[in-house]
């Protein structure tokens, strides 16, 4: 059998992508996240007396701690295979890396176990988010001598 | 062309099947040797449990076959870890002679296939051959740690945990290994590692064409012809790639269509890995024949040769596929 024959056979075959229903999935729970996350800063700002930033920390740290229980309880990765990149772009899907990474490394220990493949799926994050911020800055300083303050 | 060759004295002296939690509550619990309650087989890493359930399947298939291990000449087993670690760790407490075999998912078939050929062709008596895979041994080799949440392709297929050992030796039993084929790697210009059922369709078509046709045999000759991991996917390329030739491809079931029952686990597309057709065919398949409900079979164990590393540096995913036929023996 030739190859072109075989690839029609393969792409007649291939499942449908559920685009539309992930997309709604994903559209719902991380508008549900947002909105858990701004009931945080407010609870931070309205109840515990915190000034706005400290109150957005405040809110990405409880998150993040719930994402990390989540993972360690071994129900991230259901609720995550449900909804998608509604779980995957927020923070919590950072904090899900690093916890998840983490648990297997112990096998290894904890220096070259642990320690190094904690970064082995965040470390890109790390890397180019730091990159990023970088270049932002120099462009910011190149236009403050042009008179165009950020 | 791929290489078959007809066995004279092969027959299967005895085999067990061990499986992991998921496979134990699967529609073929009956017929596995011995289920363990979670994948670490209560060892402490992934690996260890790997090791443990291929050491349990093969002290069973050993025990059942009243033979001492000093009558075994050879072993030939693999596993999916790099290096084949977790087969070589258990092979240093064997006493015969051993060789690590990889083969991806048709390492079960390959090491049966070449145990038997040392068998047919007097360089061994007696020769033990094993495999083994696990869920979270080969995620961590292959994919993400277990516990990342990434939406799954539908495509993607469960690495079946568990093990499989079976002993072949030339004093008749009910079971006698006829012919195998050793595949030929093919390369279909593939790159998704999520979706391996599709390539490897095409390694086990080509397999069975050129065993059918080195046997002078159809479809019609075998009660069932068992494929390894291929999944829901490329089961149906698999079937329909035959029947743009013109033949119906009638007595095709998946190893991996198997093993799970409807619901949690078989959301994806069915069972993969060393250890899939491994424990169908040493607990389920034996059995089947033993008990006359199956006369002749072809069995086809698949595999993708990739890597992480080689997959990372976007290579195309090589498959193969090796048959083996198994036929009992009439009093």
């Amino acid at each position: 059998m030739d190859y072109t024959t075989y690839s029609e056979i393969v792409k007649k075959n291939a499942p449908k992508k559920h685009m539309v229903r992930n997309g709604f999935l994903a559209f719902i729970s991380g508008g549900l996240m947002g909105i858990a996350a701004q009931a945080l800063i407010d609870l931070g700002t309205n109840v515990l007396n915190l000034e706005t930033p400290e109150a957005m920390s405040f809110s990405a740290i409880v998150v993040v701690f719930f994402a990390a229980v989540l993972t360690m309880f071994g129900w991230y990765n259901n609720l995550a295979q449900l909804v998608g990149a509604g779980l995957f772009i927020p923070t919590t899907g950072f904090a899900n890396s690093m916890t998840s990474a983490a648990i297997e490394g112990k096998f290894e220990g904890p220096i070259y176990g642990v320690g190094t493949r904690m970064f082995a799926l965040a470390g890109s994050v790390i890397t180019y988010g730091v990159f990023s911020a970088v270049i932002c800055c120099v462009i910011r300083y190149i236009l403050s001598f042009m008179g165009v303050a950020l | 062309m791929s290489l078959t060759l007809k066995f004279k004295d092969v027959y299967i002296q005895a085999s067990a099947a061990v499986a992991g939690p998921e496979e134990a509550q699967g529609p073929l619990k009956e017929y596995f040797d011995y289920c363990f309650s979670n994948i670490y087989a209560d060892q402490k890493s992934y690996e260890d449990g790997e090791k443990e359930m291929s050491k349990t399947a093969i002290l069973t298939a050993l025990k059942k076959s009243g033979l001492p291990s000093s009558k075994i000449d050879i072993a030939f087993g693999g596993d999916l870890t790099d290096q084949l670690a977790v087969s070589n760790l258990l092979a240093k407490e064997m006493p015969y002679s051993f060789v690590g075999v990889y083969g991806a998912c048709s390492t079960a078939m390959l090491s049966l296939a070449l145990a038997s050929t040392f068998v047919s062709s007097k360089l061994a008596t007696n020769a033990l051959c094993f495999s083994s895979s696990n869920y979270g041994s080969s995620e961590r080799q292959f994919r993400y740690p277990t516990e990342y949440g990434i939406e799954k392709k539908d495509t993607t297929t469960i690495t079946v945990s568990g093990a499989g050992a079976a002993i072949v030796g030339n004093r008749k039993t009910k079971v006698k290994v006829v012919s195998c084929t050793f595949g030929k790697v093919h390369d279909v210009k593939w790159t998704d590692a999520n979706d391996m059922g599709s390539p490897m369709a095409f390694a086990a078509y080509d397999t069975i064409a050129q065993h059918l046709k080195h046997s002078k045999r159809t479809f019609k000759d075998y009660d069932l012809i068992m494929t390894g991991d291929l999944s829901s996917i490329g089961s149906k390329v698999v079937k329909e790639m035959f029947e743009k030739e013109g033949q119906v491809f009638f007595n095709h079931v998946d190893s991996g269509s198997l093993i799970y029952e409807k619901g949690e686990w078989d959301k994806f597309s069915g069972g993969s890995g060393c250890g899939c057709i491994a424990i169908t065919t040493y607990g389920y398949i034996l059995q089947k024949m033993e008990q006359k409900d199956i006369k002749r079979i072809l069995l086809v164990g698949t595999g993708a040769l990739h890597s992480k590393t080689s997959v990372g540096q976007k290579k195309v995913i090589p498959v193969i596929a090796h048959a083996v036929e198994l036929e009992r023996v009439e009093e």
